[in-house]
């Protein structure tokens, strides 16, 4: 009930994810990131601990490999997850378990991993697989963002997409891109959450820069001056 | 050469252990709670390092299976422990090894766990896991330490007891009981007065370490409430 991929940026070493799902608060759950670790997403009938441990596992200097067998004896219920990690390196491993909901597949790539369950044809994530293939140069988020609109114009989620959201990590403790859609009501022609993180992440973009830099110098002007000063000012 | 209740409040979040041996100082090395995440002994014939690498992998998120798994992977000694885990969602694991001398067992029951060895018979075990779930409204440090009391009245250890501990932590990273009788010739009746006494200052010692300026001296504490300032006081 979830699809997703989960990647690094060969390029600069930004770790990411980004998903969409037709529960509620989707980021609340799934994505798991630490900066200069590794990057984790568990789904399908989750356990939330998994991702924690996974990363705490992933410090220690587990291959991605070794994460997904020791999660597998610690968890009785390994069957009902799909997980997928890429670590620091690029190394990745996935596990979809058989009590997953048809569709469930997943592709594994260099670096990345796209993946989802209970989605409406087996062609999701093939094209998922493909939308990051042909991203290839662009902003790193906007690969991400990519990636999951590919996924909903294939059908995604077979319930529908009512959360999503976008998680980037540089190499500080905090993330460089933290955008979540928690709820947006399924409509019949109306945006769904894949279009609400489309819409925020386009708003974000221009401020990336910008937040890169306050952190280290408060002193510089307020965002909005700033996006105006660099030509791009923001609009409501 | 031990008897160990594990037990978990989900009422108030609490966890802990009260336990009993014919050796000093059982509270140093054999059980600890791990915050947030459960209960673990490694008893009988215990081993510090094994304690340590047990709660290290409990603080990771590890399962109470896959913590006891990864125990008997690294120790060449394995058949030598009685190991008992308990999790906050009453999730266990217990393994009594073949060479925990007899009597030795445990038995597993809602939120809680007793495990015991050289010990005068499983009925110890019975009375103890009897008397916790005939406790259901106490306390969760009252009901460890009734459940120890009946392990003792139903005979304990051959030998007799020389050492007891009783440690329950509540939602905070510091335990709110950690009393320990390291050498005494009935540290099961010495725990219970040590204990009704300290019982009214576990909400006092939380007050004074989440914030000094909130409460009076400890005596001055005793006193307002016309209690006697040790246990041993006439």
């Amino acid at each position: 009930m979830t699809f997703c991929i989960v990647a690094r940026d060969s390029a600069s070493g930004l770790l990411g994810i980004s998903q969409a799902t037709n529960p509620l608060s989707v980021g609340g759950r799934c994505p798991f990131i630490r900066a200069n670790v590794g990057a984790v997403s568990t789904q399908a009938y989750t356990d939330p601990g998994l991702g924690p441990l996974a990363i705490e596992l992933l410090a220690l200097g587990h291959s991605p490999q070794k994460v997904i067998k020791e999660l597998s004896e610690s968890d009785p219920h390994f069957a009902w997850r799909q997980i997928g990690i890429v670590d620091r390196h690029g190394r990745v491993a996935v596990h979809t378990g058989a009590q997953c909901k048809v569709h469930s597949n997943a592709i594994v790539g260099d670096g990345y991993v796209v993946m989802g369950n209970y989605l409406l044809t087996d062609q999701v994530v093939p094209k998922m697989n493909a939308a990051w293939e042909a991203s290839a140069g662009l902003l790193f988020e906007d690969r991400l963002m990519a990636v999951t609109v590919a996924a909903r114009d294939e059908g995604g989620d077979l319930g529908g997409h009512r959360s999503a959201c976008m998680l980037v990590y540089d190499t500080e403790p905090y993330a460089r891109t933290d955008l979540r859609i928690d709820f947006v009501p399924k409509r019949a022609g109306q945006p769904d959450a894949v279009d609400a993180l489309q819409d925020i992440l386009d708003r974000w973009k221009p401020m990336i820069g910008y937040y890169k830099e306050r952190p280290h110098k408060p002193m510089m002007p307020g965002w909005a001056d700033w996006l105006a000063a660099e030509g791009i000012p923001f609009v409501d | 050469m031990t008897f160990t209740v594990l037990g978990i409040c989900p009422r108030s979040g609490k966890a802990g252990f009260c336990q009993a041996t014919s050796t000093p100082a059982v509270g140093w090395r054999c059980t600890e709670v791990v915050p947030g995440r459960g209960v673990v002994t490694v008893q009988a014939h215990g081993d510090f390092r094994q304690l340590r690498l047990a709660v290290r992998l409990m603080e990771f998120g590890f399962s109470p299976r896959k913590v006891l798994a990864d125990l008997q992977q690294d120790d060449m000694h394995f058949e030598h422990r009685q190991i008992a885990i308990l999790d906050l969602q009453g999730t266990t694991a217990v393994r009594t090894g073949a060479r925990a001398r007899p009597w030795a067992g445990e038995i597993v029951g809602p939120l809680h766990v007793v495990t015991g060895n050289v010990l005068a018979g499983e009925s110890v075990l019975q009375a103890m896991s009897g008397a916790f779930m005939a406790s259901e409204s106490a306390e969760l440090e009252e009901r460890l330490l009734l459940a120890v009391e009946a392990g003792r009245d139903a005979g304990g250890q051959p030998e007799g007891q020389t050492s007891c501990a009783l440690t329950v932590y509540e939602r905070h990273a510091f335990p709110i009981v950690n009393l320990r009788v390291d050498v005494a010739l009935e540290p099961v009746g010495e725990m219970r007065r040590i204990f009704d006494w300290f019982k009214p200052l576990i909400p006092y010692y939380i007050a004074r370490t989440l914030d000094p300026t909130s409460v009076h001296p400890k005596k001055a504490f005793l006193e307002e409430r016309g209690l006697p300032l040790n246990p041993y006081a006439r």
